[in-house]
C-alpha cells in the first residue's frame, strides 16, 4: 500500500497540470454564473468562474474574464461555459463553448510556453494563439493577429487582423476580402441573385469554429 | 415515349418534394429603369425597363431558385434600337452535402441556368445552361462545370466570339444565343503560404456547324474567295493561374495569367501570290493582369483600387478586322469567353489592349452617426487608360485604323449609388472619354468624334 501510494505520489510531482482560474475582472448590468449541480449565481468582481460553469450576461450588459494572461469580453446577452482550463510546464489551454451571443477575446501567448486557446460555438470552433477577436458564432472579426476560420466540415480561410469572415457553417468562410468590398459598397440592384445561385462558397451567418494562430 | 417521360418525371419527384418538403420558400419581383444619354456629336438616347419576378425554395442541403423577367429595351445607337428581351435569368437546383469519405468534406451540384466564371472573371462571366460539381476538402475545391450557350436569349448573354455571332445579333429570325458548349475546370488551393491558389482550365467550342441553316453561312476551309462578311467556327481553349492574398489589414492583391489556344478561319496568301484560301490555324494568345484593392473602413468606408490588364493581338498585318479575318498562320488575337465591358462609356472589351487604371470610392455621410442613410450613399470615381497592345483592330472601332500610336485614350467616370432602403436602389453614372485625337492618332481622322460624354440614370425597385 505504502508502495503504491509512494507510486501515485512521484507521478503527480512528474506531471505538474495545474488548473487555471477564470476571474471576472469588470462587470456591467445584470450578469450571473451557474457551477455544474448548482444554481445561478449573481457575478460579483472577484469571483473565481471554475470549469464547467457557465456564465451569462443580460441586455445591455457584459462581463470581463481573465483567463491565464488573456482577457475576455463577454457581451450581452451571450450565455458561454468553460470546458477546460489547464496549464502544464510547457503549455496553456483553454477551452470554452459560446451557446449564444457574442464575446471579444485578447489572447496573449505566456512566455515559453504554447497557447491553445479554443472558442466553440454550435456549429464552429476558432482556436487562438496570440490575437485579438470578436466572434458571435458566426462571424469572425479580427483586430490583431491572424485567424485560421473554420466551418463544422473543417473548411478553412485566413482571416488577418483588421478583416472578418463569416459562414453559415455549410459553406466555406467567406474570402476577407469580399466582406471589406460588401461593407464598402451600396448595391443599387434589388432583384440581385437570390441566395443559393452562383458559387461563391460563403454563405450567410451560421456555425463556425475559428481557430486563430499566427 | 410517354411512359418514359412520366416514369423520369416520377423519378425527379422526390428530388422536387425533398426541396419543398420542409422548405423556406419565398418569392418576389423587381421593376427597373435605366435611361441614358450619350453625348458625342449626336445625342443619342437610350432606355431599359424590366419586369422580374423570382422564387426561392430553400431545404436543408438542396435548393431551388427562379428568376425571370421582360426587359424593353431602346438604344439609339444600336441595331435594332428596339429590344424585346423576355429570358429566363435564373433557373437552378441545388445540392450541397457534408460528405466525410475519400477526404472531402462537402459535396455540391447546381443544375439549370447558372452562373459561369473563372476565376479571373475576364474570360467568361455570365449565365449559361450546364450543370456544376463541386467538391471541397477542408483547404481546396474542385470545381467542373459544362453547360452551352444556345439556349438563352441571345440579347440577354450574349457570345460573340466569329462573324456568324456577330451576325446573328442582327438577324430577327436568330433568337437563341451562339450555339457553343463551354467546359471549365478549377482547383481552388487557400492556404499555400497563406495565400490563396487558383489553377484552372477551359474551352468554349463552336457548335454552329451542326446547326442548318445557321451553319450554311460558314465559310469552308480551302475556299478560294475572300468574303469579308462571312467567317468559319472559333474554338479556344484556357489555362489559368490566378493569385490573390491579404497583404496587410485592409491591404489585398490579385494576379492571373491565362494561356489560351485554339482554332480560327484565317485567309493566308502565299508570299508573291495573287490570292490565297482560308485555312483554320491555331490561336496562341495570353491575358494577365493584377491589381492591389486598399480597404479603409474607418475612413467613410473607403475602397482604393489600382489594376493593370494585358492582352495580346494582332498588328494589321496579321488581322483586318477584330472577329476572325486573321491572315497569319500564328493568330495571337486574345479572344475571351465573355466581352466583358472594362469602362462604362468607351466599354471595350479584352482583345489586343492593354489598360490600366485606379478608382477610389467612398460613403461620404458615413460620418454623420445621427443620419439613418449615412450608411447608404457611395461616391465613386474611376480613371482608366486605353493602349493597343499591337497595331490591330480591337473590340470597338477607331476612325484612323492606320494609327501606328498605340494610346487609345482615357476615361474618368463618377457615379453616386444611393439605396435608402432594401427594395429601392438609384443610381446615377457619369462618365467622360477623352480619345487620343494627336496627329497620326487613332482618333485623328476627318469626321471623328471627339470627347464623348455618357450619363445613366437607373433605379431598381423590388416587391
Amino acid at each position: 500500500m505504502k508502495r503504491f501510494l509512494f507510486f501515485i505520489l512521484m507521478i503527480a510531482i512528474a506531471i505538474p497540470i495545474f488548473a487555471q482560474n477564470a476571474t471576472i475582472e469588470r462587470i456591467s448590468g445584470k450578469v450571473e454564473y451557474l457551477v455544474p449541480g448548482g444554481v445561478w449565481t449573481s457575478a460579483r468582481v472577484g469571483d473565481i468562474i471554475p470549469l464547467g460553469a457557465t456564465i451569462s450576461t443580460g441586455f445591455k450588459s457584459s462581463a470581463v474574464l481573465a483567463v491565464g494572461g488573456s482577457e475576455i469580453s463577454v457581451l450581452a446577452l451571450t450565455r458561454m461555459s468553460i470546458e477546460d482550463l489547464t496549464e502544464t510546464s510547457d503549455s496553456v489551454t483553454t477551452s470554452l463553448n459560446l451557446r449564444t451571443g457574442k464575446v471579444r477575446a485578447s489572447v496573449r501567448s505566456t512566455e515559453g510556453k504554447s497557447t491553445d486557446f479554443t472558442l466553440r460555438s454550435p456549429v464552429s470552433t476558432a482556436a487562438v494563439r496570440g490575437t485579438e477577436f470578436i466572434f458571435d458564432g458566426y462571424r469572425l472579426e479580427v483586430i490583431e493577429g491572424i485567424v485560421t476560420f473554420l466551418n463544422r466540415l473543417n473548411e478553412s480561410t485566413l482571416v488577418q487582423g483588421g478583416n472578418a469572415s463569416e459562414t453559415n457553417g455549410d459553406d466555406s468562410p467567406s474570402y476577407p476580402e469580399d466582406n471589406q468590398q460588401n461593407n464598402s459598397t451600396v448595391t443599387t440592384d434589388t432583384s440581385g441573385t437570390p441566395a443559393g445561385t452562383g458559387y461563391t462558397g460563403a454563405g450567410t451567418t451560421g456555425n463556425l469554429v475559428i481557430v486563430i494562430g499566427s | 415515349m410517354k411512359r418514359y417521360i412520366l416514369l423520369c418525371l416520377i423519378a425527379l419527384l422526390p428530388a422536387v418534394t425533398g426541396v419543398f418538403a420542409d422548405a423556406a420558400i419565398d418569392y418576389g419581383g423587381a421593376l427597373s429603369n435605366r435611361t441614358g444619354i450619350t453625348l458625342t456629336d449626336e445625342t443619342t438616347l437610350s432606355q431599359g425597363n424590366g419586369l422580374s419576378f423570382w422564387f426561392t425554395a430553400q431545404g436543408v442541403s438542396t435548393g431551388f431558385t427562379f428568376r425571370a423577367g421582360y426587359t424593353f429595351v431602346y438604344d439609339g445607337e444600336a441595331d435594332p434600337q428596339v429590344t424585346h428581351l423576355p429570358d429566363i435569368q435564373t433557373l437552378n437546383l441545388y445540392g450541397n452535402y457534408p460528405v466525410s469519405t475519400l477526404g472531402l468534406s462537402r459535396f455540391r451540384f447546381d443544375l439549370g441556368r447558372l452562373r459561369f466564371y473563372d476565376h479571373s472573371r475576364y474570360v467568361i462571366d455570365q449565365n449559361l445552361d450546364g450543370i456544376r460539381f463541386g467538391f471541397f476538402y477542408p483547404k481546396a475545391s474542385v470545381q467542373a462545370s459544362v453547360g452551352t450557350s444556345m439556349l438563352p436569349n441571345k440579347s440577354s448573354n450574349p457570345l460573340v466570339l466569329s462573324k456568324a455571332d456577330v451576325t446573328d445579333l442582327t438577324e430577327e429570325s436568330v433568337f437563341m444565343g451562339s450555339p457553343r458548349v463551354v467546359g471549365f475546370l478549377e482547383a481552388v488551393f487557400t492556404d499555400i503560404f497563406k495565400q490563396e491558389l487558383t489553377l484552372s482550365a477551359g474551352f468554349q467550342e463552336d457548335l454552329r456547324y451542326l446547326f442548318a441553316p445557321r451553319s450554311q453561312s460558314l465559310v469552308t476551309e480551302g475556299q478560294e474567295v475572300f468574303e469579308p462578311e462571312a467567317g468559319g467556327l472559333v474554338d479556344t481553349q484556357y489555362a489559368g493561374v490566378g493569385v490573390r492574398g491579404n497583404i496587410t489589414g485592409g491591404l489585398f492583391y490579385s494576379t492571373f495569367f491565362t494561356l489560351s489556344t485554339g482554332r480560327t478561319l484565317s485567309y493566308l496568301t502565299d508570299t508573291g501570290a495573287v490570292s490565297g484560301a482560308y485555312a483554320y490555324t491555331p490561336i496562341i494568345s495570353g491575358a494577365g493582369g493584377a491589381s492591389l484593392n486598399l480597404y479603409l473602413p474607418a475612413v467613410m468606408s473607403s475602397a482604393a483600387e489600382v489594376k493593370v490588364l494585358l492582352s495580346t493581338g494582332d498588328g494589321s498585318e496579321a488581322r483586318t478586322s477584330f472577329y476572325e479575318d486573321s491572315r497569319t498562320a500564328t493568330p495571337a488575337l486574345f479572344i475571351p469567353i465573355t466581352a466583358k465591358p472594362l469602362s462604362f462609356v468607351l466599354a471595350p472589351s479584352l482583345g489586343n489592349l492593354v489598360t490600366a487604371g485606379a478608382s477610389y470610392s467612398l460613403k461620404p455621410l458615413s460620418w454623420l452617426e445621427s443620419f439613418t442613410f449615412g450608411d447608404k450613399l457611395q461616391a465613386s470615381v474611376n480613371f482608366s487608360s486605353f493602349w493597343k497592345y499591337k497595331n490591330g483592330p480591337v473590340s470597338f472601332s477607331v476612325p484612323n485604323t492606320a494609327s501606328e500610336k498605340a494610346y487609345i485614350g482615357t476615361e474618368a467616370d463618377i457615379a453616386l449609388s444611393f439605396r435608402p432602403f432594401s427594395d429601392l436602389g438609384v443610381s446615377l453614372t457619369g462618365g467622360l472619354f477623352i480619345p487620343n485625337g494627336a496627329s497620326g492618332g487613332p482618333y485623328d481622322a476627318v469626321g471623328a468624334t471627339g470627347t464623348v460624354t455618357k450619363l445613366e440614370l437607373s433605379a431598381s425597385f423590388s416587391f
